[in-house]
């Protein structure tokens, strides 16, 4: 536990002292805050009846911020893996006295405290709303947070595991963008798969990444999201766990 | 072992590093899925869905905890749900018989999901009160007990499947659960394969607490109350018109009959049963048909009026024994209109109701009143002893006044932009509700008065998951009749959103988010920058 926590101390020192960690994270918000103020501004953008509507304006936050993550989670997590292996410290880091999964769990924790970093203007917006007079239901302004850290943690994951197929950076990044484009468009085909795979059927619905942002966003919390998220994540990580190990030996 | 002559590893034991990968990613991938599917079982049976927001929105609401909390008697509530005739008619093979592969896969999981839904809201209400017992079944299951709970009730067994039904003295309203279910593709699979199947898909949206707090409060209003309509073969409300249909499906299934009223030649109204409304009317009102309305007031009559700027109904000496005189005028206020509205005159705001009323006080900062172009009405001093005047909705200090003048014999309306004023404090109500004593009459006479016709335009009622109107008619309505259990606010739908107004935040939004935060950012990434570099 010990090493897990030097190994995540380390990387997120590494990430949030690099300048283009900042970079992305800047750019991420204005994006964000472009999207979000054209969200409600009356009249801007948006029919009459959304216009001054918060919870509307929530809904549509979490809807950016998950189609922001799709470009920016591959910008953060291309280079965690793939930047080690180019710059030949992967070897010194898989001998090093730390097992597999910790090296990739703290990899791991270093990005989604980057995404949790960057999408924390999520209520860091209700607050301000707040302070001028607004009236945003911080449970659901919260619900939306804790959805986008679940949803940014699978991408993460996924990104991480891009990371590990490739030395390079630019590679991962197209891989984990797939990966990722998949991960949000899949569950629409579940209406295409075979009428006796009902399990499955049922899993790949209820992982419509969509369907669950917007859901966070009125204030429900579904155990079944949750679930999903976890357990995409797990698997993603379980993956990438198998594949550094395999390269250790390959 | 493994090793190879020039110190790599063998190729066989890479194949075989490559298959205990890819093992261990396939168990990892069953489990996952494993997990996902158990938990969406378990939702089937149990509701793993939290409600965080503030109003617990998702809750019951208070109007059916009023509901509720005022039985004196047991309310029992049967459902049996399961795969009833008209869904086997879509899955039948080529022997006439339903094709169970088929209501497993397509059917069963809808039914589990609308079931778990529907006995989620029953549990609530039974937690409220001790008077509501509910029964639930499935009738696939049980069949035995679909036959005796069948005779029970003298009724078919095909007729109680996936209906819920609910009893109270002796009384039985049934609810069909495909009513719940908004939108909902029930898809057709022919016996034959072909381009004709179409599977079934989810409800776009489930209006299951909506339909079942409807079915409570219908079982609930023992007779319908009248609702007198003047009519004045001008206005906006006539007999027969698609504006009277409309509001009648919308006032029927709350325990209302909307009755023409036409002053001429309909009998007397009788004072203590009904509600006479006056429309936007479009006309003066004859001497003879004003007295006949003072005379019903006078009786301890009820009415519900709504007088607009751009007709010339002022209902002279009707209300001034109340102290209230609509006075001639159109209100505009900047602060009280939609950012996307051009016009000022079109007041809506959730900042309209007043609170100060069980009319109003369940809406106020939690809907938005679309109150459209309103004449100011006064509360003066001069009123009959004992007469209650409470203001309801009213603009704001900032509201001005533009004079309106009549064509004569006529109703256009001439406004004078030049001649706009402040509007006066006394001025400023737009909504009144009022109560007086009379005199040798058991109980009192109550009014309601709006400002302006489009507080009853059909489009905005049945806008009724965005503004308040329906629930200010509908609360209003159970005012004057006395029908206090039924004031509240009706479940909103899954689209109903809080409305909050934020124009004094747009810019510190943009500010904040737009340069600060990046900017900040981006200053980070340039102190870092110029650190590693020196």
């Amino acid at each position: 536990m010990r090493r897990f926590l030097i190994l995540s101390g380390h990387e997120l020192r590494s990430l949030l002292g690099s300048p283009v960690t900042w970079v992305i994270i800047g750019l991420a918000w204005f994006l964000f805050g472009l999207r979000y103020t054209g969200s409600i501004l009356p009249g801007a953008t948006h029919a009459e009846a959304a216009a001054t509507d918060l919870l509307h304006v929530t809904w549509l936050s979490s809807l950016h911020a998950v189609y922001l993550m799709i470009l920016f989670v591959p910008l953060l997590t291309m280079r965690l893996l793939a930047e080690e292996k180019r710059t030949g410290t992967f070897e010194m880091l898989v001998t090093a006295p730390v097992r597999d999964h910790e090296i990739v769990l703290a990899k791991f924790c270093g990005a989604v405290a980057a995404t949790a970093l960057t999408w924390a203007v999520v209520p860091l917006n209700a607050v301000v709303i707040r302070l001028f007079g607004g009236d945003p239901d911080f449970g659901c302004v919260l619900a939306s947070y804790g959805t986008l850290l679940g949803i940014g943690s699978l991408f993460c994951a996924s990104g991480l595991f891009a990371s590990a197929l490739t030395p390079h950076q630019l590679l991962a990044g197209f891989i984990a963008l797939v990966l990722i484009m998949v991960l949000l468009f899949a569950p629409g085909l579940a209406e295409h798969l075979p009428t006796s795979w009902i399990t499955l059927r049922g899993v790949l619905a209820a992982g419509d990444l969509l369907r669950q942002a917007e859901e966070a966003a009125r204030g429900l919390v579904d155990l079944v999201n949750i679930t999903y998220q976890a357990a995409a994540t797990g698997f993603f990580l379980l993956v990438t766990v198998r594949v550094v190990e395999a390269r250790k030996w390959a | 072992v493994g090793m190879n002559g020039r110190g790599g590893i063998t190729r066989g034991y890479r194949a075989g590093i490559f298959v205990n990968v890819v093992l261990i990613c396939l168990l990892g991938l069953a489990a996952a899925i494993g997990a996902v599917a158990l938990v969406r079982r378990l939702s089937w049976r149990h509701d793993l869905r939290f409600d965080v927001t503030r109003d617990a929105r998702y809750e019951l609401d208070p109007l059916v905890k009023n509901l509720l909390r005022g039985l004196d008697g047991p309310l029992e509530i049967l459902f049996a749900w399961g795969y009833d005739r008209e869904i086997q008619n879509r899955v039948l093979d080529g022997q006439g018989l339903p094709r169970s592969d088929l209501l497993e896969a397509f059917y069963d999981p809808i039914l589990r999901e609308a079931s778990v839904r529907v006995l989620q809201v029953l549990h609530e209400w039974s937690r409220t009160t001790g008077h509501v017992s509910y029964r639930s079944f499935r009738v696939d299951d049980n069949p035995q007990r679909l036959a005796d709970t069948a005779r029970e009730l003298g009724r078919p067994p095909e007729d109680l499947v996936n209906q819920v039904i609910m009893t109270r003295s002796g009384r039985r309203r049934a609810v069909p659960l495909r009513r719940m279910m908004q939108d909902m593709e029930w898809g057709y699979f022919p016996a034959s394969p072909g381009p004709l199947r179409q599977e079934p898909r989810l409800p776009g949206a489930w209006r299951v607490h909506d339909e079942l707090t409807a079915t409570l409060r219908a079982l609930l209003i023992h007779e319908p109350e009248p609702v007198h309509v003047l009519q004045s073969k001008e206005g906006v409300l006539e007999a027969g018109t698609p504006d009277w249909h409309r509001l009648r499906s919308l006032l029927e299934p709350e325990g209302y009959e909307l009755v023409p009223f036409d002053p001429a030649r309909s009998a007397p109204l009788e004072p203590r049963r009904g509600v006479l409304l006056i429309p936007a009317i479009r006309r003066r009102l004859e001497d003879r048909e004003l007295a006949q309305l003072r005379a019903y007031d006078e009786s301890g009559g009820r009415i519900l009026a709504y007088v607009d700027p751009r007709h010339p109904e002022t209902l002279p000496r009707l209300f001034e024994r109340y102290g209230l005189e609509i006075r001639d005028g159109w209100l505009e206020d900047r602060s009280l209109r939609h950012p996307a509205r051009r016009g000022a005159e079109d007041l809506q705001s959730a900042r309209l109701c007043q609170g100060l009323h069980p009319i109003d006080s369940p809406l106020r900062g939690r809907v938005e009143i679309f109150a459209g172009p309103c004449r100011p009405l006064r509360v003066g001093r001069d009123a009959a002893p004992g007469a209650l005047r409470v203001t309801l909705l009213a603009v704001t200090e900032a509201a001005r006044t533009i004079p309106i003048a009549f064509e004569p014999g006529g109703f256009s309306v001439r406004t004078d932009p030049a001649a706009v004023a402040p509007t006066p404090p006394d001025d400023r109500a737009i909504a009144v509700a009022l109560e007086r004593p009379v005199a040798g009459a058991a109980g009192r006479s109550r009014a309601v008065v709006f400002g302006g016709a489009s507080f009853l335009a059909p489009e905005e009622l049945e806008r009724a998951t965005f503004f308040g109107n329906r629930d200010l008619l509908l609360n209003s309505l159970a005012w004057v009749t006395e029908r206090q259990s039924h004031i509240g606010l009706l479940p909103r739908g899954e689209v109903s959103m809080r409305i909050v107004s934020l124009p004094r935040v747009e810019r510190p939004a943009f500010w904040f988010s737009v340069v600060l935060l990046p900017g900040a950012a981006t200053l980070i990434a340039i102190l870092l920058a110029i650190g590693r570099r020196s």
